[in-house]
This record gives structure tokens, sequence and C-alpha cells, in this order.
């Protein structure tokens, strides 16, 4: 059977690699400048995987569009050594199903090398072990649950923060600034916890009350509600009932408006509301203005235009800004969260793992796995400000961090933690009335 | 005088009338069925294809059992179900849970999903035929069904491991006990196989006396009944044997795919492709499910493929390729034979 | 908080109200399962906005626009469409609102791309506190929006030769057709008039939520269920049951569980569907 012979062959392919990642490593140590390697790779082929229809198009689109710009943007500066990508897209339609369908499409009829995806958890969970069996490497910029990849899958690699990352930003936060600001001891600090009740929200969710319960925080009540609800009143009179100190929240974009709109309504005041994605997005500043949205926090991956670019590496900075001004010339909003995501995702396989690949000699799962193994970036040296270090067990990023950011004059700016932070928090939000 | 207890005779099927079935179709039709099958079955073998092909035709398999299980209520039995993505979902989360919570062999866990699914028809079946709830307002509880069980997916935490969904853990040495086959070509001959009984079953159901009283009721549930027929217990047989087949397609999804989420298995867009699929194909036909599936999952494949690059543009024209599909075919493309009698009998209509 | 929880049932129960009427009509008239319904409100919703961020005016002006627009587009669906198929399979004629969903739905999102939008109006974040709840002066705008719809269509329906001409179709087609009515325009002016009520929907909802291609999706399905409970055929029977479904659910959700909110609202029609199948306010022969 043909698959057969495919696999003999790769068996070959990896020893000849391994001799020539020795070779070339040792070319490289010995000469100190860019070790020969053999350049037999001029291509490298890329599939992108995103939800570009369905329920989650609005941020899928952007993470496409993003990780394009990127990989574009390396093609035109001379490729990776020399080595042009090519890109390839498939719709993963908002489905797991059709994801891994898509997946196996891109692998069998584009033969791409590396795919890149996926936004979601649920179909992350459904492309890995296609990626897995197909011999690719997923490259996954987007997904948060924790348990995306099953235990031995070896080419399943997360650059940004899964949910725990949250948790521990929120509830950092939390100990660092808010409790000392509500002059209460951690463990009296009222926190509830509201979420939407799909894979987002709900991993999101569970990160944050298992930490909490670690940490000695009071979660007083945790509301899971649907995203698609027209009204959210209930989850707002649940919550005043509560009477919290602090609200972490989890929505996705459009249950964001409803609850605003509803809490507004209510008046449901507390000291801190910690959001998450739709909290970030344009269109809540939009609806509601920059006084309807003053002093609200957010919980993410930082958005990457209105964070201190100060500490990044220079070539970073710049490469970033040139990206995030590229994104916004073309696509008419800022690269904020999600673009973030995929801008530094995509920075990374490019600039840290590909050039690898390349002077390996040929792009194979274990050349890309090799490559990827080997990266050790320091905070500073993506653009998303964490650094850069894969886990070879469960191929996460175990520097990736959430940042919490805040809403201050109509500008989404990272407050925490403070090597990110280009601008203080500001305490307390305003209420109702003061808006 | 006529004792008007005895059901008329009438109702003892005239053979004459009815065709012989499969027989009806003559060598030369009979011969391309058989070409046809033998072509699909030597796909994998052909050399150098690639597992993307594979992957579709299994695809069409999975819909076409789908979509004849839906024609055996739906077609048979007069019953449009918009919510048979229930027992899609109660299939699969049955044989996952049972996998991954008690090491029970995803096939035993098949046959549990079944039973399941055979259940959960009866439980809503049985208050719906016994008040007389028929046509759109039982269409309706379907989707209501449909949603419920969404929800309850959803929200069920502790059971069904809710939003996040379920992996299916890779066996370590992959074993046809696992129902995961390390070499995936198996999985087309699966999902065949799995199609093949379907469609043997809706043939005989179709080509037996209950099959014959249940079009019957389809037709006229009045005249039925005074002549004889338990009309709600046939439609209850027809709903709870659909359900049953429609759960075993289930569980084969989550050992494909291996990973369910309330979303993908329970959502209602499975439930109205599932309609597509047989009313396309022609929707009283026991074959009804393997020719829309032939029709529908290539072009949605290649428009997806085609407008990668242009988010929305591949599933507008899918739905204008539906919409001229609807008004051209209005009873799929079998129901075009629907009025010559031999090939009636041929396709079961 | 009890209270608080009904006075939001009661808006939320305008909402469906409002979007339902149209539905109601169409499905009482037409006798089709319409599902583009949701999908009608989306489109109308980009409506309101393309003339909003255009033209820079009001949503609530965009209304005489929106309702022509939503009018002609219905026509044109029922003619060209809906009519093809009407004395064929049930269930075909499912399946072409389904197609005709999918190609509004998508054919928006390939438009308008997948952001989201929003329209906002100067009234936007005014709140009053009638009897001690809380209630935004848009959403009181809608449900007045929303009783005046159902009183006009109850008024047309009964009081008008063309109203009386569309329920002599809905009840008795096969007499409307020997009564020398055009039986295919009546239909025709159905769907027309059950797209412009969508077009008032979308209108008064649309400084309250985001405005994207899945905008209409949750809609459309509750708008079935309020259509069916109220019984085929009755609007005030729609408007009724909209309520009742409102208030359920925004009680069960803030009283007992808010997830499970919509699960018991869809588990309450099952039951009620059994129990009376001809719905809370429906009259005793059936069509179906």
């Amino acid at each position: 059977m043909s698959w057969q012979r495919a696999r003999f062959s790769r068996k070959r392919l990896g020893a000849a690699l391994a001799v020539t990642a020795l070779a070339g490593t040792l070319a490289a140590c010995s000469s100190g400048s860019g070790g020969s390697g053999g350049n037999a790779v001029s291509e490298i082929r890329i599939g992108l995987i995103f939800p570009t229809t369905g329920a989650m198009a609005p941020l899928g689109v952007q993470q496409d569009n993003a990780a394009k710009l990127v990989l574009n943007w390396a093609n035109a500066h001379g490729g990776i050594n020399g080595a042009k990508i090519k890109i390839f897209e498939a719709d993963s339609q908002s489905d797991p199903g059709t994801g891994a369908t898509a997946a196996q499409q891109l692998i069998d009829q584009d033969q791409v090398q590396i795919l890149i995806g996926s936004y979601a958890s649920g179909i992350a969970q459904a492309i890995a072990p296609v990626a897995q069996r197909n011999k690719v490497v997923l490259w996954e910029i987007g997904a948060v649950a924790p348990t995306v990849a099953q235990p031995g899958d070896h080419f399943f690699f997360r650059t940004v923060g899964a949910s725990p990352t949250y948790a521990m930003a929120d509830l950092n936060f939390l100990k660092a600034y808010l409790a000392p600001k509500l002059g209460k001891p951690l463990s009296q600090v009222r926190v509830a916890v509201a979420h939407e009740d799909g894979p987002f929200g709900t991993s999101v969710a569970d990160a944050v009350t298992t930490q909490a319960k670690a940490m000695g925080v009071n979660v007083v009540t945790d509301i899971a509600y649907s995203e698609t609800s027209p009204d959210l009143t209930p989850v707002v009179l649940k919550l005043k009932a509560a009477k919290p100190d602090v609200l972490l929240i989890t929505p996705l974009v459009a249950s964001t408006s409803v609850f605003w709109q509803n809490a507004r309504t209510q008046n449901f005041n507390v000291k801190a509301i910690i959001g998450s994605a739709g909290f970030s997005s344009s269109a809540f500043l939009q609806k509601f203005g920059a006084k309807g949205v003053q002093g609200v926090y957010d919980v993410e991956a930082p958005a990457v235009a209105n964070m201190n670019h100060a500490d990044l590496q220079p070539q970073v900075r710049s490469a970033l800004a040139t990206l995030s001004a590229s994104f916004q010339a073309k696509y008419g909003s800022p690269c904020l969260v999600h673009c973030g995501d995929a801008v530094g995702g995509t920075y990374d396989l490019v600039t840290y793992v590909l050039p690898g690949v390349v002077k390996s000699g040929s792009v194979t799962a274990d050349s890309v796995r090799a490559a990827a193994l080997k990266v050790n970036v320091a905070t500073g040296g993506t653009p998303q400000g964490f650094g850069l270090k894969l886990s070879p067990s469960t191929g996460d990023n175990s520097r990736a961090e959430s940042v919490i950011m805040q809403w201050q004059n109509g500008k989404l700016v990272v407050v925490y933690p403070q090597a990110l932070a280009s601008a203080p928090p500001v305490f307390p939000m305003p209420t109702w009335s003061q808006r | 005088m006529t004792d008007i207890s005895a059901p008329p005779t009438a109702l003892a099927r005239p053979a004459r009338l009815r065709g012989r079935g499969i027989a009806d179709a003559g060598p030369v039709a009979g011969g391309l069925a058989a070409l046809l099958l033998a072509a699909a079955a030597a796909l994998p073998l052909l050399p150098g294809i690639s597992f993307y092909y594979l992957q579709i035709g299994i695809l069409v398999f999975w819909f076409a059992m789908l979509g004849t299980s839906w024609s055996v209520a739906g077609g048979y039995g007069g019953m449009h179900s918009i919510g048979n993505a229930t027992f899609v979902g109660l299939g699969a989360y049955t044989s996952t849970l049972l996998y991954v919570d008690f090491h029970l062999t995803p096939w035993l866990g098949m046959a549990a999903g079944m039973v399941v699914a055979a259940l959960t028809a009866l439980l809503i079946g049985y208050p719906c035929f016994r008040f007389g709830i028929r046509g759109d307002y039982f269409a309706l509880v379907t989707v209501a069904l449909g949603q419920v069980a969404y929800e309850v997916a959803n929200g069920a935490t502790a059971i069904t491991k809710g939003s996040q969904g379920v992996p299916v853990p890779y066996a370590a040495t992959p074993s046809a006990l696992d129902f995961q086959f390390g070499n995936r070509t198996q999985f087309y001959y699966v999902a065949m196989a799995i199609w093949l009984v379907t469609v043997i079953v809706a043939y005989r159901v179709r080509r037996s006396h209950f099959g014959f009283q249940l079009l019957a009721v389809r037709d006229d549930e009045i005249a039925a009944a005074r002549g004889g027929i338990n009309a709600p217990r046939r439609k209850l047989a027809a709903l709870a044997l659909s359900a049953a087949l429609t759960a075993s397609a289930g569980t084969f999804y989550a050992q494909f795919i291996l990973f369910i989420d309330p979303a993908s298995v329970f959502g209602i867009t499975l439930s109205v492709q599932i309609v597509l699929m047989a009313v396309l194909g022609g929707m009283n036909s026991y074959l009804g499910g393997i020719v829309g599936a032939l029709i529908l999952v290539p072009a949605s494949q290649y428009l997806s493929t085609t407008f990668a690059a242009h988010p929305g543009v591949d599933l507008a024209s899918y739905g204008v390729v539906l919409v001229l599909l609807t008004i051209y075919l209005p009873y799929g493309l079998l129901g075009l034979l629907r009025h010559a009698p031999r090939w009636r009998s041929v396709i079961g209509w | 908080m009890l209270a608080s929880a009904i006075a939001s049932g009661v808006v939320l129960g305008a909402i469906y109200a409002l979007v339902a009427v149209g539905l109601a009509l169409i499905f009482g008239v037409v006798k089709i399962i319409n599902f583009a319904q949701g999908a009608l409100l989306t489109v109308a919703l980009y409506g309101v906005y393309l003339m909003y961020s255009h033209f820079r005016i009001d949503p609530y002006l965009t209304l005489p626009a929106v309702v022509a627009g939503m009018a002609a587009l219905g026509y044109l669906i029922q003619t060209v469409l809906i009519d093809r198929v009407l004395n064929k399979e049930r269930a075909s004629q499912l399946l072409i609102t389904f197609g005709l969903a999918m190609a509004l739905q998508n054919g928006c999102l390939a438009l308008f791309g997948a952001d989201y939008h929003s329209v906002n109006t100067p009234i936007d974040s005014q709140v009053i506190h009638p009897f001690g709840v809380a209630v935004t002066v848009v959403s009181l705008v809608a449900m007045g929006g929303s009783a005046l719809s159902v009183a006009f269509l109850y008024l047309f329906l009964r009081k008008t030769r063309v109203g009386t001409a569309i329920r002599v179709v809905a009840q008795q087609p096969d007499s409307a057709e020997l009564a020398g009515i055009n039986v295919r325009r009546m239909y025709a002016l159905a769907f027309a008039l059950g797209c412009a009520l969508a077009g008032v929907a979308a209108v008064l909802i649309s400084p309250m939520y985001p405005i994207q291609p899945n905008v209409g999706d949750t809609f459309g399905i509750i708008a079935f269920i309020v259509v069916v409970l109220g019984g085929l055929g009755s609007v005030t029977g729609a408007a009724a049951s909209a309520m009742l479904i409102g208030i359920g659910q925004s009680v069960f959700a803030t009283m007992i569980n808010v997830q499970m909110s919509t699960a018991f609202v869809f588990l309450v029609f099952i039951v009620l569907m059994i129990v009376r199948p001809n719905g809370l306010f429906g009259r005793t022969e059936r069509v179906a």
C-alpha cells in the first residue's frame, strides 16, 4: 500500500535529516556564519485553516487575514533564507468535523507541510488527530482549552496561552492590585464569575474557579449563560443578588453588548469587571463610546496595537509596527487581540522555527518538531511580548501569558503585568451614574 | 350481512400491483448498479489515491446512511423530522461516554446508542401520535426536541463533559475492537458496510407487510385505521427504527473524527442537512440517501474549495444550488422516476 | 428580583411578538415553515445598518425604506421561489426556505464581512423606572412598536377587503379560488407583509443587538415556537404566547437556572403541543 511506502521513505529521510542537521549545526558552530545545511528546501507549503464562515467567522476571518499577512510579509523579505512560502487556505465552517475534512484536504490535495489554525478549541481538537496521523504539524495560534492535543501527540504546538493563563492573569492582578485597592485581604474579596456556556467561556471559568480555590479566593457565584440569549437581565439580576466586589466575565462578542446594556439598565455596579473576548472588541467601544467603557478591564492575549512596545526586542518591535500598520490599512480595523494572536504565532513560526527547518534540508513533521523544540526565546522576543519555549510533552508555550488590559479614554491599554504595561491601571471603575 | 369487524380483503396486498422490487430492474440497470458498488469498493485500492478522496467517500456514505434512515420514518411514514441530529448525538455520546468512562468497546456502545435513540423516539413519538400531532406540528416538535437535547448535552457537564466536548482517546494500538483503525482505509469499508446494512434494512422494510401498512398510514391515516391498521404503533415502530439507524451513524462519526461536542452532533444544521440528503435524492426511496449524498457532498466540497478565499460565497452558492434543486426537482432526483411503474418498484417509491 | 425578572420578560416577550407576527402571517396563510424568517430579519438589520452608516440617519428613521425594501423582497421571494413548490412535497417547501436562508445569510457575510456592527440612537442609554423596575426607553419603543404591529395586523386582517381575502385564503384556499380571489397574489401579499413586519422588527431592535450574519438565528427558531404555540392562523395568539414565553423564560432564568432557560422553553413547547395541539389560542380546526 502506498502509505507503507511513504512511511518507509520517511524513515530514511529522518535519518538523512539527523545527519544533515548535525552536520549543519557543527558547521554553524565552527564557522560562526549561517551553516551550509544544504538548501534543498525551495518551498514551504503552509495551510491556513480557520472558521471563515459560521458563528465564529468574525474573529476567524481576522486570524486568517493576519496569518496570511505575516506569511506574505515573510515572502516579501526574502522568504525563509530563500525558500518561499506557498499559502493554502480552507474554511472549517465553525464546525469540528468540517475542520477535520478541510485539514485532510489541505494535506492531500495541496500537500501542505504545516497547518496553521484553528481559533476554536473544538475545531482544534478535531484537526489535531488528522495532523498527527498524517505527520503534519498543527501550529495552533488561537484555541485555549488546555486539552486540545492527546497525550503522545507530537505534532501539536501552541504559541498562545491556554485558559489557565487567563485565570493566572485574573487572580494575580486581583492579588497584586485589586485586593489592596479594595482594602480587603484576598480571601475576603467577593468574586463573581459569569461565562458563556460554550467551550471558550467554560474552559476559562473552570480554570478560574480551580485556581481561585487554590489561592483561597472566594468565588461567590458562577453563572453560565447562552451566548445567543436575546436578554441577559436574569444574569445581571443574579449577579446583583450575589453582591460581588469583582466580576470576572467571559463572553463572546454578541453577549458582551447585550450584557453591558442590561447591566446599565439594572444599574449593576461592581468595583471592577474583568471581561474577555467581546470586551476587547472595537464593536464594544463603538456601541458604548469611550465613557461607556471607561475603566473596564479585559483579560486575554495583549491587543498588540495598544501594548507597550518599549521592551520588545528591536527587530520584533519594528516587524510588529509594520505588520500592525499593514493590517489596519488593509482591513480597516486595528490589530488587537485575535489579530495579535495570529500575527504573534505566525511571526514566531517564520522567524524562529522555519529557518531551522530550511536548514535541516527538508520540511517534514519531524524536522519542524525538532526546530520548534530548539526555540528558546526570552520575554520580549515575540510580538505579543512574552517568550517562546515549547514543551516537548504538551506542545504548549510555557512562556505564554495573558495580560490585563483596561479601557482608558477610548483606548484599550495593557496595565498588567508591569513589563508590558503601557499605562498604570485606574481604580475604581466609574458607576453607571458617572458614565 | 357484512362482518364489519374483519379487515377488508383489499388490504391483503395484491402482489401483481406491487412489482418485484429490485428484481424489476432488469440486467442492464442491475449490472450497472453492481458495477457502481464494485467501483466504490475498489476506490481505496487505486494506486496513490489520497485519503482526502476516501474521506469524501466516507462523508458520502455517512450522509447517505443518515438520509436513508430518515426516509424510513419521513418518506415511508410521512413523519418529517427536522430533529434527527438528536439521534446522531445520542448515538455518538452514548458510545463515546461508555468507551471513555467504562472502556466498553464502541461496537457494543453503538448497540447501546441505538437502544437509547430508539427509546427516545418512543418517548417523544408516543404522546405525539397518541394525540394526533402530525405534519408541520410534528416537525416543529422534533426541532424543539433537538434544541432540548443540545442544551442538555451542553448543561449536564457532569455526564456529558459539557460544551467542551469529549475527545475519543487514541487506543495505544488501534484495533478493530476499539473501533479505531491504524489503516484509515478500513474506516471507508466500515462506513460502506454500515451504509449497505442501512439500505438493505430500508429496502426490506419497504417490501414488507409492515412497510406496506406504513405507507397506507402515510397516505391516509384515517382510512388505514378504518382498515384495521394500528397507525400509532406503526409510526412508532418506524420512528424507533429510524432513530436506531441514525444513532449508529453517530457512533461512527465519533470514532472517525475522534472528537464530539454538542454543537457538532446535536446541531439543527445537521438535522436539516439530513433532510436535504433524503429529499433531494428522493425521500420515498431507500436509495434517496445515497443519491442525495452523491450530489450534495461533492458539490459542497467543491464550492468550499473554490471559494476558500472569499468567506460566505461558498455557502451562499450552496444555498442557491439548494433552491434551484428544490424548484426543479421538488420530489428529488429519484422522484423523476415516480411515474414509471417498473422503476417505481425498483427504487421503492 | 422577581419583579425585575417579570419586567424584562415582558420586554423580551414583546420583542418575540414583534419578530413572530410576520412569521405568523406567513405560516398561517402560505402554510409553509419559513426557515428563512431569521435570515430575513438579518437582511433587514443590515439594511438598517447600511442606511445608518451611509446616510448618518437615526436607525428609527430608516423604517419606511427598510419596510418597503423588505416588502418588495418578500413579494419577489414568494412569486419567484415559493410559488413553484407550493403544491409539491412539504419537505421541499421546507428545504427551499432553508436554501434561501443559507443564501441570504451568507450573502450578508460575503458582502458585509464578518465583523460586528452596531447602530446607535440618541436615546440608547436612557432608562426609566416604572413601578420600581428598570426599563430602557429603547425597549419601550420596541414594545410600543410591537403592540402597534399586532394591532395593525389584526385590524388589517379583519377590517380591510384585502385582509379578509387573505384570511379566506388562509382558512379555505379552495373556496377562495372559487370566490374569485387570486390566491397566488394573496400568498404573495401575505409573504410581502410578513417580510415587511420583519423589517419593522429589525428597525426597532437594531439599537439593542450587534449586527452580524448570525444575528437572526435565535429569533428565527423562537419565532416558530411562539407562532405554533399561539395557534396556527392566530396573530393575537402569537402575540399572547410570545409574552408568555418571554416572561416564562425570564423568570425561569432568574429564579432557577440561566443556562437551562432555553431548554425549558422548548420543553414547555413540546408538552403544550401534545396537550393542546391547536395551540393555546388556535381555533378548533387544524390545518397541518
